[in-house]
């Protein structure tokens, strides 16, 4: 750098010392303002999203639920645990069932199995369409019947042809009155008519 | 010729922190990046336009896109200055281009157009007076935008040519030539508009 451009710089130098150090403080003021207002609103409009996005949520859910198919099958239900096993007895299937048809109780080593294992046992029946999930069924009993195919037809459980004239061994949930709620084919017994 | 030491390069990591939870809305950090770059920008501004109001108007630009815009700048791109001056280069280019303010003086320059800078050692020394620093702000004002940006950012502001070359978008070398040359020009149109003897 010879003398001139030192000169030239010293020059430039006391150019930059005389210009305004800084912009005037209302600017400041100003900006900060803007900048407090620009936040405020974002931080509302955040809100706003979430909220709308959580009211979309939630109408979707509720129109799941209303919307849904609902199933009208035999569907399985589970007992509880006090559910009683009587062994031996004589009852009827309930009000739908024939007089004719006489329900014999068997005692099998299932039942026993069913006893120590209630819980096991409560698995795999099928609700008839007695069943009214709105009535209590602490009080109901399982009985295990013998009886032929075509009587399972009048308590509303779906026979073929085939075994309408077999006998069958089911375990049938009985309601306090009576009333046939579940089934559960325990075998067939083609050959043993009893 | 030394670069001038860099403003900018050593307190990036600081202003990059600054810069994220600016857009994160904090207010102390706004107000502590506003603290550190009104000065400089609204500086750059005044001596590119040699008009208040509009340095003013390009502060105040550049700080509502920052409040605006936060997410628009790229740290991987460059350092929080190197983006705060640069937005601020474009618009007052825009607002010269607009006012017509930046129209190069009458007389075209031309390197050793027989002016007679052989003494301009003794020439440049009349510039110590208070009186003749109009003369030459109004000298800078008249360089064509290319090498006024130059003159201002590199010995007005003391940036460093590397700094310098980010916000102008060019290599440091070109910064360097471009200083050399608008020296060398600024030089001629203190003598051409008789400021200097």
């Amino acid at each position: 750098m010879n003398q001139s451009d030192n000169r030239m710089s010293a020059a430039l130098r006391r150019l930059s010392a005389i210009a305004p150090r800084s912009a005037p403080p209302a600017l400041g003021d100003r900006l900060k303002g803007e900048f407090r207002r620009h936040h405020l609103c974002r931080r509302r409009e955040r809100k706003a999203r979430i909220l709308l996005a959580a009211a979309c949520l939630a109408a979707s859910v509720g129109a799941f639920l209303i919307l849904r198919p609902r199933r009208s099958v035999p569907v399985a239900i589970r007992l509880p645990l006090q559910t009683t096993l009587p062994l031996n007895a004589n009852v009827s299937a309930g009000p739908t069932e024939s007089k004719s048809t006489q329900l014999r109780a068997v005692k099998t080593r299932a039942s026993n199995r069913a006893r120590k294992d209630p819980a096991s046992a409560a698995d795999h029946f099928l609700a008839l369409p007695t069943f009214d999930p709105a009535m209590p069924i602490d009080h109901s009993e399982i009985v295990r019947v013998d009886l032929p195919g075509r009587a399972l037809r009048l308590v509303g459980f779906p026979v073929s042809e085939e075994f309408a004239d077999r006998r069958v061994v089911a375990d049938v949930v009985l309601a306090q009155d009576g009333t046939p709620y579940a089934l559960r084919l325990v075998q067939n017994s083609p050959n043993k008519e009893q | 010729m030394d670069s001038p030491a860099s403003p900018m390069a050593e307190p990036n990591l600081v202003d990059q922190d600054l810069y994220r939870q600016l857009a994160k809305g904090r207010e102390e950090a706004f107000s502590d990046l506003y603290e550190r770059y009104q000065g400089p920008i609204f500086r750059f501004a005044w001596h590119m336009s040699g008009n208040s109001a509009t340095a003013e108007d390009v502060t105040q630009e550049v700080f509502m896109l920052l409040i605006r815009n936060p997410r628009n700048y790229d740290p991987a791109k460059g350092s929080v200055a190197g983006y705060l001056f640069g937005i601020a280069r474009n618009l007052t280019r825009r607002r010269l281009d607009r006012s017509r303010l930046d129209e190069p003086l009458a007389e075209e320059w031309t390197e050793g157009n027989g002016t007679g800078f052989t003494s301009d050692a003794d020439l440049l020394a009349d510039l110590a007076r208070v009186e003749l620093l109009e003369c030459l702000q109004k000298a800078v004002q008249g360089l064509p935008e290319q090498y006024r940006e130059v003159i201002v950012l590199c010995d007005l502001e003391e940036m460093s040519y590397p700094d310098a070359a980010v916000v102008l978008e060019c290599p440091p070398g070109t910064i360097a030539s471009r200083l050399h040359r608008a020296r060398l020009m600024l030089k001629a149109r203190l003598q051409c508009q008789g400021c200097v003897k």
